[in-house]
């Protein structure tokens, strides 16, 4: 089954150049995809029209269509898209915001009105898939970069997405914290969880199924 | 009274200001100070960390109070230097009320700052307040920190640009504070989108109503301090109609 | 022997709010020499690059700028010695175009336009910027911000320049346009000292002097 699709994309910020010409890309259910290419080219981008982002919070002009699941996504409710797709994103300070990692964890399924003991099983399920179980009423603040965007993972995992999308989520990360995030991405590919991962390491690309590269507008394919 | 409900803390707060807004009476001021500093203390803040933050708006607040002190000019006169008045009974008493308002506010600012932003929303919420409101009011907590690092940042860089800030004189000292705002405010638009948007990626807003993990519940000291607090005020205020002047 | 141009000599930082310390016992910076400073998020590099720019003062022990002890000195005097590139480029730039942002400082010290804009346009040239002078901060590529905030640094001649993970959020292209740079102010005597955790930056510049922080302490 295809989890995530474009078809015939192009887009334009306002005012700005057109990015794509007419891309298409499908992700099968289960399958770890990586996305790169040069600075500018349009791959975060490619992230928020995936994900709904565009246009629900960012402005611009496409033509074509992005499908979750073979629904185009901006038909999908909010409720019911964060529980289809997640997305973690590169930078841990932009995405966290409560003075504990448990609130920051509940901040998802209170969104969508779940009662307390589903809370307090999602919190749990997500700090142990995660590896952070000890920093529970941590300070997010106070954490490394690496265990932040554990978190911030975390925080996602609370909602049991079935797609996940890391928009340049290893970027900012030293090499242990790397290794650790790509251990909890395997564990997520091995549940039958779909992956999109945007780098630009190539030493990060290995756990992809398949890479595409940005060309021209288009993407292709690529082996490394 | 540290781990008090953070409702509490809001009424203690409510209170002392509104005492701070209708004294005029500068020993009933000097009183309220006091209480204010009482509570501040007994309500966990870290006051001496607060007033270090702050002393440059101290400094301005005593200026303000030393002005009104010099130029209200009506009263009984209670310091002269030969022939000439320098301070009246009105200015002394403004100044004095002007100084200790400003304080009490500075310690009702302590009381909160003191707590837990996601309590303090919490608070809110079981308030029933918006939520949105609720959660505005927690980012502005969290993010203010962050901001005052980049303004930090940014006053480093431009020094280190060979900008002695003392030699600037005053004219270009504003032009160049203009330049240091850009930044600043630049990061705060973009952090404030990218947190919208993770916000809003993880559902927020995707319905009406919220459901909170966190449940605030009173204690015996927070229920008698909110049925005491009242009457307290009361009873405050119809003496000070007695006693103190209104 | 030359002189170091940035000797930290047991300096001891402590943070104001929170438990987390640096301690140096010993640490000499030369120009024209490249040093890199590794370690795990959160081991104190930034710290400790903080504190031999003198952005930090240090609690106990001294730095030294250039043989004299920096405590006397203003960061507007530091800064004729030592430059500090953030991590975040846009911290640190101010005006709203290229050519503004290197002129302004000069023109608030009241300082003879002409030589200003001479020496901002031969920089902007040097950085491959001088076609984007009229341009927006906003609309330059992180890699661009970078050098403009170099070259803003650069107005002031100073001997050393720390680096802050410089290679963050840069792709392919744009790392290779910051090695080139980095090779340019050694070319030109300028010392660096580069806070990275990146494996290329590292295997590049394998004969520069290693600097290992772990735990908050500078590894001797």
């Amino acid at each position: 089954m295809t989890a995530l699709a474009a078809h015939n994309l192009t887009f334009a910020y306002p005012g700005g150049k057109t990015l794509y010409s007419k891309l298409n890309i499908t992700v099968k259910q289960g399958e770890c995809v990586a996305l790169t290419g040069p600075s500018g080219c349009g791959k975060s981008t490619l992230c928020y029209l995936l994900s709904g982002i565009i246009p629900r919070n960012i402005d611009g002009e496409y033509t074509g269509e992005t499908l979750i699941f073979g629904r185009p996504v901006d038909e999908i409710p909010l409720a019911e898209l964060i529980q289809l797709l997640g997305i973690v994103f590169q930078i841990p300070d932009s995405q966290l915001f409560s003075p504990t990692v448990e609130d920051e964890l509940a901040f998802g399924p209170e969104n969508l009105c779940l009662s307390r003991a589903e809370m307090r099983e999602r919190i749990d399920e997500a700090l142990a898939l995660v590896g952070m179980e000890k920093y529970r009423l941590s300070n997010p603040e106070q954490l490394s970069g690496g265990q932040k965007q554990l978190i911030a993972l975390a925080a996602i995992l609370t909602l049991k997405p079935q797609i996940l999308i890391f928009d340049e989520a290893l970027s900012q990360l030293d090499d242990e914290a790397t290794e650790r995030i790509k251990a909890v991405i395997a564990d997520l590919k091995v549940q039958g969880k779909t992956i999109l991962m945007v780098e630009h390491d190539p030493d990060n690309l290995d756990i992809a199924d398949r890479i595409f590269r940005f060309e021209d507008g288009q993407l292709r394919e690529v082996t490394l | 009274m540290k781990t008090c409900d953070p409702r509490t803390k809001l009424l203690s707060i409510l209170v002392l200001t509104s005492l701070a807004i209708i004294f005029r009476n500068p020993l009933w001021m000097l009183g309220l100070a006091i209480c204010s500093l009482f509570f501040a203390v007994a309500m966990g803040s870290d006051f001496t960390r607060f007033i270090k933050r702050f002393r440059h708006f101290i400094t301005l607040l005593i200026g303000v109070a030393f002005i009104q002190i010099i130029f209200v000019r009506t009263g009984t006169p209670m310091l002269t230097i030969g022939d000439f008045s320098l301070v009246y009974s009105d200015g002394f008493n403004r100044g004095v009320a002007t100084g200790i308002r400003f304080f009490v506010i500075l310690c009702a600012a302590s009381i909160m700052s003191a707590e837990n932003h996601r309590r303090v929303t919490q608070s809110l919420l079981q308030m029933k307040f918006p939520y949105v409101f609720a959660f505005m009011m927690s980012i502005a907590f969290r993010f203010l920190p962050l901001f005052a690092t980049a303004f930090t940042e940014a006053l480093t860089a431009l020094q280190l640009r060979g900008i002695e800030l003392k030699e600037v004189p005053l004219g270009k000292k504003i032009r160049l504070f203009t330049y240091l705002l850009l930044p600043v405010i630049a990061e705060a638009i973009i952090k404030a989108q990218d947190l919208a948007i993770a916000m809003e990626a993880r559902g927020f807003r995707a319905l009406p109503q919220r459901t909170s993990l966190m449940q605030l519940k009173f204690k015996p000291l927070d229920i008698m301090l909110i049925i005491a607090l009242p009457l307290i005020f009361t009873a405050v205020l119809y003496s000070y109609n007695i006693f103190g002047g209104i | 022997m030359n002189t170091p141009v940035i000797c930290l000599q047991n300096a001891v930082y402590k943070y104001p709010k929170g438990s987390f310390s640096l301690s140096c016992p010993a640490l000499e910076l030369y120009a024209g020499q490249i040093s890199l400073i590794l370690g795990p998020n959160g081991s104190g590099k930034t710290t400790l690059s903080k504190l031999a720019c003198g952005i930090y003062k240090p609690d106990s022990g001294k730095l030294l700028l250039n043989g004299e002890p920096a405590s006397r000195f203003s960061l507007g005097k530091i800064g004729k010695t030592v430059g500090y590139l953030f991590q975040e480029p846009g911290r640190q730039l101010f005006a709203t175009n290229c050519l503004e942002e290197l002129t302004f400082v000069g023109e608030i010290k009241g300082e003879d336009k002409q030589q200003t804009a001479v020496l901002a346009e031969n920089l902007l040239k040097r950085f491959g910027l001088f076609e984007l002078r009229e341009r927006s901060i906003y609309r330059l590529s992180r890699g661009e911000k970078q050098r403009l905030a170099l070259c803003a640094i650069l107005m002031q001649n100073p001997a050393y320049i720390i680096l802050d993970e410089p290679t963050t959020g840069l792709d392919k292209q744009a790392r290779q346009v910051l090695y080139e740079t980095i090779d340019d102010l050694l070319t030109n005597s300028v010392g660096l000292a580069v806070i990275s955790h990146d494996h290329e930056v590292i295997s590049r510049y394998a004969q520069a002097k290693i600097i290992k922080v772990a735990n908050g302490e500078v590894q001797p």
